[in-house]
């Protein structure tokens, strides 16, 4: 008894199946997916429709964090001391570009927040000196292309007082936003020209030909701001003209920063020479759009700022209802129509099989685009659309094995005592055809979702928003281009489902009947 | 043989009268009106039946269809798209050259690809090369071609910048596309010629060849490939068929303006006249293909030939 | 005749196949030899390892999973296991030459006929085509072709079986082979063509003067083509003889089973005797004889020890422990 038990079809199958580890792997996998796509939504993260940044209040977590950082700054004055910001007047700050960042003046410093991705500068100004730092805002647009400008310039401040008709060398010496230093100031000049010239070319050959007089956009100045006392030459070569306080001006792009002369014997008061950014370099994420892969969001968020892990989850539902309804209405269809045409024969076997010849001829990509063509786009059009190209396969198979057990000798015995057509058919016919048909069944369940994706890519899916792996990648390619995560992950997630449900079916048919194999 | 090729086409009429029929019938079975969205949902309801009347819409259907016939086959007009209302003719005509560039281009790959690593696998059967060439396959099989294009795309186009991302004009542009539109059909022939190869390995006039002292080489490319191919160029033929259905994939991937972006905007927009004739030519390709097919088949397999 | 020399001498060949991890020896260490314009007849039933002894000789033996373990086949005193894949290509269908028992699937169907004999005679000969081809007509000519010229441009598919065993006959011959290995030719043939190509074997034997080996199960064409047999049972060799003594004094069972299963003409029997059992799988059995389980005469020490070969007479050996005691019979091997 024992024995016979051991030796039945199914527990023969099992043991040839469990043998194939990949396809038992496979069917692992199998499981999985169809319990994300029931139990998945619950579990998503987020809701796949609206922009993740809506969300953030809901779930606790502060998006001014996410995008803003705050920068602390002092003063260096004259006499060498530094000054906390909160003792600095007359704060001044703005940026480059106000749709990439915006900065303003806060408790502890400056505070920079992330409006969209790309790179602009952020200035920081109190009256006659100013400092610069890079924003770097990680999105959509790459980074590789910011060049580093000039940050703060220092210029080394003589502690002796001169008199008249004296001259001295201004010894300068400036910082780049990506911490390089440059030594001289020649140096400075002509990386200052590099930089801010050619801006200013570039504009001449515009149509803004009036901006080249515009004092901010100055590649490189250096002047006396008391001219009474001090005057200064390009090469920074400063001369003593009268008593009193001297104050020279560096500018290299927005940097400014000031030197101050005492000349003859009154002490003057100390007075802010620059300013100094805790860093020169700001990097921000984009909130608001594209977000890349991070513990926030595994997979990033796509052009409308939504979740692509929680769109993948809630679209492996929608994927697997277009596999297995379209599969199970073509595998009906075509079972029972293969079953009457292989069993009755004769004209309806020849209509049933002509049918199935001219359908198998065009490939199913565009029969199925033809049905859509008909029905017109929708989730509904494409299932039925994936069944009409199913059912010539399931014809064809099930009509063949059909035949030769036709032929079986149980058969033409149930025959010959008068058992009804019909039964026949179901009781005995049916069961035998029932292993190549599940294994045709797990492997075009693969294909239809291959199909179902594609049209759905195609546009053909009616609502292209909904969170399904074909629309997604459809939006993705259109909205955002050059993003790798938008377009990798739904694409992956159709790749591991069809590819499980191949491998499963290469199993299932190795340990149903190694002869099916080709 | 030219009996044969007679015959087939022949056999072609009765399925390409009834595909006119589909197609004819098309614009009268799908909802929506032609009318309408020929000129508008908003022109009042004189304009519209003058417009019917003129256009020939309440004339019988059996008149319509003769009509149809008529103006396709004697005077080779397909109609006027509904949309930008220049010939379907003409543009099909354009873009057809896109198309076919791309699939011959796409199956020469196919080929290229399928043979060579299909015969290696099988001459080298569950070597490592042949275990990773048969993983591959199946993995090539799960991938759903606009994705592949995409992610080829993002890496040769995007990162390295060594092809243009999409769009048509130079040879350049045509490199990816085909490479995408190939791949899948390449896996395909890898495992048939795989197979192929196999069986015609374990036939009796293989070992002959080898006991007259043939090299090795010559046994395989001579008198394996020679036999194991009939099967596989068969095959390649009927792929040829559904290249042309992912060809319409592919070409929105990329933006080629082929045969496959009409067909789609032309559904997307209703516009039944492309729609029409794009099924038409797309049938007219797979009964050519196939016959083609069957003909080389012919002059592969003596024993066909000479029947 | 010069009877004394050997064309091929083959000593104590083992050839192994490994199977689900395991390595069977499917032929066990034999030893014989063939003269030069002798027919020798090698006998058994199928798996017996007579076919596998051959495509080691041509150097055919699908490897892996099979692999000649011990042994030596000598060719003209040349040690053919020595040979290099490039000197044993000149070997072959040159002056060793072979045709199999399917003359419907041994040819290539997508090649003419005359490109298939070309194709040897190319291969081993300095000769351009036309001379290959005047060559490959007078072969066709020669196994009796009718209108060779016209089958020379025909496809295998136009040709009968009988038809294209010829042609196999022809393309074996082309090169004037020292030795024509014949496995089972005439098996797949009906009766009349079977006679036909016997015929036809025997007359081209005695005008070229090629030593056969020649494999069968049927030992009706043993007697009609062999001047010695080799008999051969699970890998081993059991009982050689010439072929006069097999038919009028064979000494091992075995033999004596076969050619107790021919029915004969002139005698009539119920039932026609068969030798009860089957065949043990290669390298299954580890002691004792072979065919003990389906022996009549068997004994307790049949199950126990190895038989050796046994001479009983001047070319007449026998591998049976049933004369291990009697005159004359002594031990060959070990």
């Amino acid at each position: 008894m024992d024995k016979q038990k051991k030796n039945s079809p199914f527990r023969i199958f099992l043991r040839k199946f469990l043998k194939q580890k990949l396809a038992v792997f496979a069917f692992g996998l199998v499981i999985a997916i169809v319990l994300v796509g029931i139990f998945g939504p619950l579990f998503s993260p987020y809701d796949p429709h609206r922009p993740v940044t809506a969300q953030y209040p809901d779930m606790g977590i502060d998006l001014e964090q996410l995008t803003s950082l705050t920068l602390e700054i002092e003063g260096l004055l004259s006499n060498g001391e530094t000054i906390e910001q909160q003792e600095l007047t007359q704060i001044q700050t703005e940026t480059d570009d106000r749709r990439i960042a915006a900065v303003r003046r806060s408790q502890s410093g400056i505070r920079v927040s992330a409006n969209s991705s790309g790179y602009t500068d952020a200035i920081v100004e109190s009256g006659d000196v100013s400092a610069v730092s890079k924003v770097l805002v990680r999105g959509e647009i790459p980074l590789d292309d910011a060049e580093p400008t000039i940050s703060q310039i220092r210029i080394n401040q003589p502690d002796a007082s001169f008199s008249e008709g004296d001259s001295y060398q201004i010894e300068v010496s400036a910082l780049l936003t990506d911490g390089t230093e440059i030594t001289s100031l020649d140096n400075l000049k002509e990386l200052a020209e590099e930089l801010y010239g050619e801006e200013e070319e570039e504009d001449t050959s515009g149509f803004q030909s009036s901006t080249t007089n515009d004092d901010d956009a100055a590649s490189f100045q250096i002047n006396s701001l008391t001219e009474d006392t001090v005057s200064v030459d390009e090469d920074g070569v400063v001369s003593f003209e009268s008593d009193g306080e001297g104050l020279v001006q560096i500018q290299a792009g927005e940097a400014k920063s000031l030197v101050q002369f005492q000349v003859g014997p009154d002490s003057i008061e100390p007075v802010l020479t620059s300013l100094v950014l805790q860093s020169t370099t700001i990097e921000l994420n984009d909130a608001y759009k594209h977000q890349s892969p991070s513990s926030l969001h595994l997979f990033g968020t796509d052009h409308q700022n939504r979740d692509i892990l929680s769109r993948v989850i809630h679209g492996t539902k929608e994927t697997l209802l277009i596999g297995f309804v379209s599969v199970a209405i073509g595998t009906v269809i075509g079972t029972v129509l293969g079953l009457l045409a292989g069993y009755y024969g004769g004209w309806l076997d020849s209509l049933v099989t002509r049918m199935t010849d001219v359908l198998l001829a065009f490939p199913g990509i565009l029969l199925a685009i033809a049905v859509i063509a008909f029905l017109g786009a929708g989730i509904t059009n494409i299932i039925f659309a994936v069944a009409v190209f199913t059912i010539p396969v399931f014809i064809r198979i099930v009509r063949a094995s059909t035949l030769s057990l036709k032929e079986m000798t149980y058969v033409e015995a149930a025959k010959s005592i008068g058992v009804p057509n019909t039964v026949i058919i179901f009781r005995h016919i049916f069961p035998g055809t029932l292993s190549v048909v599940m294994v045709y069944l797990t492997m075009r369940i693969g294909v239809a979702i291959l199909i179902g994706a594609a049209l759905s890519f195609l546009g053909l899916g009616g609502d292209i928003t909904a969170p399904e792996w074909g629309s997604m990648l459809s939006a993705a390619k259109d909205n955002s281009g050059t993003i790798f995560h938008a377009t990798f992950f739904p694409g992956l997630a159709i790749v591991i489902t069809v590819l499980s449900f191949n491998i499963f079916g290469d199993g299932l048919r190795d340990a149903l009947d190694p002869k099916l194999k080709e | 043989m030219l009996n044969f090729i007679l015959r087939r086409l022949l056999g072609m009429i009765p399925i390409l009268l009834i595909i006119t029929i589909i197609a004819f019938l098309f614009v009268h079975l799908t909802p929506g009106d032609p009318i309408r969205i020929m000129y508008g949902a908003e022109i009042d309801q004189e304009t519209y039946q003058q417009m019917r009347e003129s256009e020939g819409f309440n004339d019988p259907l059996i008149v319509q269809y003769g009509r149809y016939m008529y103006n396709m086959t004697i005077q080779g007009d397909f109609g006027q798209s509904y949309r930008t209302r220049s010939d379907v003719s003409d543009e099909v005509l354009r873009r057809f050259n896109y198309t076919f560039v791309l699939t011959i281009l796409s199956m020469f790959w196919a080929i290229l690809i399928g043979v060579t690593v299909g015969i290696i696998s099988a001459t080298k059967r569950n070597s490592l090369v042949d275990r990773v060439g048969m993983i591959s396959t199946i993995t090539a099989l799960s991938i759903p071609e606009f994705w592949f294009g995409l992610m080829m795309m993002q890496v040769f186009a995007v990162q390295l910048g060594w092809f243009p991302t999409s769009g048509s004009g130079t040879w350049i542009h045509l490199i990816l596309p085909s490479l995408t539109l190939g791949f899948g059909v390449a896996a395909t022939i890898v495992r048939f010629t795989r197979s192929s190869v196999l069986e015609v390995l374990r036939e009796d006039y293989v070992r002959t060849a080898r006991a007259k002292g043939q090299k090795e080489s010559v046994v395989i490319w001579s008198h394996v490939l020679r036999n194991a191919l009939i099967p596989v160029v068969t095959m390649a033929g009927l792929q040829f068929g559904f290249l042309i259905g992912g060809a319409v994939v592919v070409e929105q991937v990329f933006a080629w303006p082929g045969l496959g972006s009409y067909l789609i905007d032309g559904i997307l927009t209703r516009d039944y006249p492309v729609i029409q004739a794009l099924i038409l030519l797309f049938s007219l390709q797979f009964l050519i293909i196939n016959l083609l097919v069957d003909i080389s088949y012919g002059f592969l397999n003596p024993q066909i030939r000479y029947e | 005749m010069t009877m004394t020399k050997n064309v091929l001498d083959i000593k104590d060949l083992t050839i192994n196949f490994k199977s689900e991890g395991k390595e069977l020896s499917v032929v066990d260490g034999i030893s014989f030899s063939i003269k030069a314009g002798e027919t020798l007849g090698v006998v058994g039933e199928s798996g017996c390892g007579k076919s596998v002894t051959s495509l080691s000789i041509m150097g055919l033996i699908p490897s892996p999973p099979g692999r000649v373990a011990n042994g030596t086949i000598e060719f003209e005193g040349k040690n053919l296991l020595d040979f290099k894949e490039k000197e044993m290509r000149k070997v072959r269908g040159n002056e060793i030459s072979m045709i199999f028992q399917e003359p419907m699937t041994s040819l290539n169907p997508v090649f003419t006929i005359g490109k298939q004999i070309n194709e040897v005679l190319l291969l081993h000969n300095e000769m351009n085509k036309s001379a290959a081809r005047n060559r490959s007509i007078e072969m066709l000519k020669l196994v009796g072709i009718p209108r060779p010229e016209q089958i020379y441009h025909n496809y295998p598919y136009q040709l009968s079986g009988g038809m294209r065993q010829r042609v196999m006959i022809a393309i074996g011959l082309a090169c004037q082979p020292k030795l024509l290995i014949a496995d089972e030719p005439t098996t797949a043939l009906d009766v009349t063509i079977q006679a036909q190509i016997l015929n036809l074997m025997r007359d081209l034997k005695e005008k070229t003067d090629t030593s056969i080996m020649f494999i069968t199960h049927d030992l009706g064409v043993v007697a009609e083509m062999c001047d010695r047999v080799v008999v051969m049972y699970s890998g081993q060799v059991v009982e050689e003889t010439d072929v006069d003594t097999l038919f009028n004094d064979p000494k091992h069972p075995y033999t004596l089973g076969l050619l107790g299963s021919i029915p004969k003409a002139t005698e009539k029997i119920d039932r026609l005797y068969s030798i009860r059992g089957q065949v043990p799988q290669a390298g299954t059995v580890e002691r004792g004889c072979r065919f003990a389980d389906r022996c009549d005469k068997v004994m307790p020490r049949c199950y126990t020890e190895d038989p050796p070969l046994l001479k009983m007479k001047e070319g007449h050996q026998c591998r049976c422990w049933l004369y291990a005691e009697e005159e004359g019979g002594a031990e060959i091997d070990s």
